[in-house]
């Protein structure tokens, strides 16, 4: 169980084409000695990471909040956020109704880094949003938590891709639900002759299949990157 | 750039005390006894210092003293260590054993190991520079970027004032100092990197490569800085692979495999000698020499051409060569092309004739921001020019159709192109382009072998990518946009940042292909490299909007296509003023924050016309009374208005009471539908109006800070308000620079066939994580980079921080709390007595 942090270097290969120390291209060929581990959250113990922790360089107090953690969030809002204008089309019959990605940086985040990063990242991704499309923005915030944030929790406790598919199970479940009832909530307060029955009888059947069909895309993107994802990190923590 | 560079050479020596008699040129081994307390001058003081990676031993039993005021050069090549001394040196990281001293203070010793209050402590006077400028910079507007250090230390604002002040004039940069550091470039902000340590009064400055992406002008500006530093007393330790910067010091330590081989003055240093070049293996694949010589065009320019106030020409070929290309097929015509990128003012590319016949090997040229990658980009497809015309082999390469037709023809292959690999072997990423060709899988596998041969990194094949070197990645990702056989190949900077060694590899492997066929269109800031390889040379001078900026040649913190964006945006924004005047731009941002929201949950009491005609009466005065003014705020709305157009479409299907006008099919449309209507989407434009307001009133930084203070009563219950204000200005900060990379991203990946929005879903699905996977990828190298300047700047968890920026609410916010009560009486009497 540790909450220290591990150190890389320059990481060079002894074949033929070698990279000067001036090239800036490359993740691992930059040397930053201290990184994250991934499964530290609050207060808890962390869950054992995947490799053995070596030994820590760490000069800095490693509780929760240390600078690398709150740039690796930041990083996570930013993509968030560049992904929320990529905008897909999904039901060939109406292809107006598009689908955007950023859930499932929330996700990520929330399957290498806890609940709690799932959290803010969701919240955060949004607030931006908040000052063009409020009632917009207030529904993507709560189907983001809904969607990360007990996946997130589930998975922690048990970090395999069976324990990640139940956790996105229960996250689709919620989410859709959540999307549902705030539209119930919000659509009237955009016209206050559409009345909340109205919304059922005529919105819900065009709601929920949407609603669905874009939580189990997110589902199954976020399975796919789960593995390269979680690679990723432990590279970096190399 | 060659006086820039004779500028870096010529800067006198700096005066720093002689080179003690305790540092040793002796291997570790023979080393006299660690001395308990370092001597009095040292700033560090390593003993017997072992850093362990792993298995691997990354330094070895190292002793080093630094003494105040010296200047001293860290040399070695990749994998020596270099990086990890200096974050030794700098506090950032320990060892494993050995004992550090640093500012006087036992950070590290053999016995208790780690003591973070001393590491602390030492830290205070040290700062580091890396060689990213861009991540190390954690806002939008450089001044406040520069309070950072002294926020982190809890300096009271006016000692913060004089501290940014101080540190930008001492780096030149305080007339940039209200700028958006994305909008300077690479040299620039490196200054404002420095400025950002200076602010701390650091005794000693840690730079890791700080010139290693600029262009010699950035070099030598940051140079110039690092001097001027010196003469000030500051104790600087520069990690460099660059002779002239080594001469630069007063002493040269080198390192070889975590060992020092040599630690003394720099005249006695080989890697420093004046004819000690980069590594320059002769390669064993070399091309032959003279192979082009009859086609080359006679007027290969060795600089940019005559006029600069002529937008950019063409060195067209008119010698024999090309009634031969004319026989042969046309691959590329360019036909009068003028480009401006969207928010722009200025062309990037004017009037521009370009022709590729089947078989050439054309590099483009051009200092940057002459729209060299721009063209390219107009060549594959990615940007459309603004008028004129472009085809490849007839065909429209932006138009869908185009696209359908031409897809596997043109190979593109970034800039920086390592960032596209996104597999987990470099055999599955190789065969991404030929699967969504829709080969099936034995043609597919057989197109990888054969990609890999030709490239000759079969051995690599079952390795993951992210394991890779430097030049072997982007081996790798070549091979990925190869294996689609292509008969064109565009490369935008192909050899950048690799050494000469690789280069020789990759300009062997175009060579190669181009004697196979395939035609090669090479944007190279570097065109000798080519010389002996292409048949022609294009050269692309400056518009003349164009270079005389401070963005230049061979600068590698940004793209090409990044610098020519950039310089066409630079004249168009303004900087802030300092000083607002009206009213609303006075305000407080807080109580901005809480009249706005009380103005939008206001909006939602109106429901007859009349009230939402004195809302409106209300939101137009609040946004006359902003510095931006009415017209300015509508306009940054305008792509919001579309969402409540079809919000109103859609209330006039819904509601079916009233009288109706006339008869969609079988849907009414009745004249309370269409009230309705009008009623409810302008109420909500006015929401989103008011929303605006406050957007430009105050800038973001503001907004969140304003937020933070808001919020921040919750804090005391556990929820993290300052480390999310913190997190959202760097998300703000990094925005543009991850949307610009993933846009070339997304590109790249287009064009080896991957589509997010049409084909199977297992296509899509595969599409989505060809760029899911590397964005997170760059995420995670800009944090770790940006988490370690923080760290090096003071930043760490639990700290009291102050705010440079404080206002107190006046006389603006009593006016606007009025204001908007009278208004929100208006709203609420309105329907009583109407």
């Amino acid at each position: 169980m540790s909450n220290s942090v591990q150190s890389h270097t320059f990481q060079t290969a002894s074949d033929d084409v070698t990279v000067p120390a001036g090239s800036s291209s490359v993740a691992s060929d930059s040397a930053a000695p201290g990184s994250v581990n991934p499964s530290e959250s609050i207060g808890s113990a962390s869950s054992s990471p995947s490799k053995p922790v070596v030994s820590s360089h760490s000069t800095v107090d490693q509780s929760r909040w240390s600078a690398k953690r709150i740039a690796i969030y930041a990083l996570f809002v930013a993509v968030a956020i560049a992904l929320t204008f990529v905008e897909v089309p999904i039901f060939p019959a109406a292809p107006y109704l598009k689908y955007d990605p950023s859930i499932v940086m929330c996700i990520i985040a929330g399957f290498t880094f806890g609940p709690s990063a799932a959290a803010i990242v969701s919240v955060l991704s949004f607030v931006p949003h908040l000052f063009t499309n409020p009632f917009g923005a207030i529904i993507a915030i709560l189907v983001a938590l809904l969607m990360s944030v007990p996946a997130a929790a589930v998975y922690r406790r048990k970090r395999t891709i069976g324990s990640a598919v139940l956790g996105l199970v229960l996250g689709t479940v919620l989410a859709t639900a959540g999307a549902v009832v705030g539209n119930l909530i919000i659509t009237p307060l955009y016209n206050p002759a559409i009345t909340v029955s109205a919304v059922v009888g005529l919105i819900v059947p065009v709601l929920l299949p949407f609603n669905i069909l874009k939580a189990v895309i997110n589902a199954v993107i976020s399975l796919a990157l789960l593995r390269p994802c979680t690679r990723l990190l432990a590279n970096d923590a190399d | 750039m060659t006086t820039s560079e004779a500028n870096a050479a010529t800067l006198p020596l700096p005066n720093a005390p002689t080179v003690s008699a305790t540092t040793s040129t002796a291997t570790p081994s023979t080393q006299p006894a660690a001395q308990p307390t370092a001597q009095p001058t040292a700033v560090a003081c390593l003993r017997n210092v072992t850093f362990r990676h792993g298995t691997r031993t990354v330094l070895d039993n190292l002793d080093v003293t630094i003494h105040d005021g010296e200047w001293v050069a860290i040399m070695g090549s990749n994998g020596s260590g270099k990086t990890t001394l200096s974050r030794l040196l700098s506090g950032l990281t320990a060892p494993d054993n050995g004992s550090v001293q640093l500012m006087g203070l036992d950070c590290f010793t053999p016995v208790s190991g780690v003591n973070l209050d001393a590491y602390r402590a030492a830290r205070r006077n040290i700062g580091l520079v890396q060689q990213n400028p861009e991540d190390q910079i954690v806002t939008t507007v450089v001044e406040d970027d520069v309070a950072f250090g002294p926020e982190n230390q809890g300096l009271p604002a006016h000692t913060i004032s004089e501290r940014v002040h101080d540190a930008l004039a001492r780096t030149g940069m305080e007339g940039e100092a209200l700028s958006d550091p994305d909008d300077l470039s690479g040299g620039q902000q490196q200054r404002v990197a420095i400025a950002g340590t200076l602010a701390l009064h650091p005794r000693m400055l840690v730079l890791d490569e700080p010139t290693a992406m600029l262009d010699p002008q950035g070099r030598a500006e940051t140079l110039r800085t690092m001097k001027m530093a010196h003469d000030h007393g500051t104790t600087i330790v520069q990690v460099t692979h660059i002779a002239s910067e080594a001469r630069l010091a007063s002493r040269v330590i080198e390192l070889d495999n975590g060992s020092i081989i040599y630690d003394g003055p720099a005249e006695g240093c080989n890697l420093c000698k004046p004819a000690a070049a980069q590594v320059s293996v002769p390669p064993s694949d070399a091309a032959p020499a003279s192979k082009q010589s009859t086609d080359t065009t006679p007027g290969l320019p060795a600089g940019p051409s005559a006029q600069p106030a002529m937008p950019s020409t063409s060195a067209s070929c008119d010698d024999s060569s090309c009634d031969d290309a004319s026989q042969r097929g046309i691959v590329f015509a360019v036909k009068n092309v003028s480009f401006r990128y969207p928010n722009a003012d200025a062309f990037t590319l004017r009037n521009i004739d370009f022709t590729v016949t089947q078989g050439e090997f054309v590099t483009i040229t051009g200092s940057n921001g002459s729209g060299k990658s721009t063209l390219l980009s107009l060549l594959s497809g990615i940007n459309k020019p603004t008028q004129g015309t472009v085809r490849a082999w007839g065909c429209d390469p932006h138009s869908r159709k185009g696209k359908r037709q031409l897809l596997g023809r043109i190979g593109y292959v970034m800039q920086m192109p390592e960032r596209q690999l996104f597999e987990t072997t470099v055999a599955q990423d190789v065969a991404f382009g030929p699967t969504n060709l829709g080969l099936n899988s034995v043609s597919v596998n057989q197109r990888v072998h054969d990609t890999l041969e030709t490239v000759g990194i079969s051995k690599l094949a079952d390795r993951s990518p992210w394991e890779l070197s430097g030049g072997q990645k982007r081996l790798a990702a070549i091979a990925g946009v190869l294996s689609m056989d292509p008969d064109v190949l565009l490369l935008d900077e192909p050899t950048a940042g690799l050494d000469a060694r690789a280069c020789h590899r990759i300009i062997g492997l175009l060579d190669g292909l181009h004697r196979r066929g395939v035609t090669i269109v090479v944007v190279t800031h570097d065109p000798d490299r080519f010389r002996t390889v292409a048949t022609r040379t294009f050269h692309l001078d400056t518009a003349s909007s164009g270079s005389a900026g401070n963005i230049s040649d061979t600068d590698l913190s940004q793209t090409n296509v990044q610098s020519e964006h950039k310089q066409h945006k630079q004249q168009q924004h303004g900087k802030r003023r300092r000083n607002a005047h009206r009213l609303v731009s006075r305000m407080d941002t807080r109580v901005l924050e809480i009249v706005c929201t009380i103005m939008m949950a206001g909006m939602f009491t109106v429901t007859s016309p009349l009230q939402l005609a004195w809302a409106f009466i209300g939101v137009l005065t609040a946004m006359c009374l902003t510095d931006a003014g009415a017209r300015r705020i509508m306009a940054s709305c305008k792509s919001l208005f579309a969402i409540i157009l079809v919000l109103g479409l859609f209330n006039v299907f819904f509601v079916r009471t009233g009288s109706a006008i006339c008869h969609i099919g079988t849907i009414p449309i009745t004249d309370e539908g269409l009230r309705n209507a009008v009623l409810y989407s302008l109420r909500f434009a006015l929401v989103i109006v008011i929303g605006a307001t406050a957007v430009s009133a105050a800038s973001t930084t503001r907004l969140t800070d304003a937020t933070e203070s808001l919020l921040s009563p919750l804090a005391r219950i556990g929820v993290p308000i300052h480390e999310c204000a913190l997190i959202m200005t760097l998300a703000i900060r990094f925005l543009p620079i991850i949307s610009r990379e993933f846009t070339q991203l997304a590109h790249a990946q287009a064009s080896r066939g991957g589509n997010i929005s049409t084909g199977s879903p297992s296509k899509r699905l595969k599409a989505a994580v060809s760029l899911l996977v590397p964005v997170f990828a760059l995420a995670l190298r800009h944090a770790e980079h940006m988490g370690t300047a923080m760290e090096s700047r003071g930043y760490e968890s639990g700290i009291v921080r102050t705010h440079w920026h404080q206002s107190h609410p006046g006389a603006a916010d009593l006016c606007a709390c009025i204001g908007v009560a009278l208004w929100l009486a208006g709203l609420i009497a309105i329907p009583q007595l109407w």
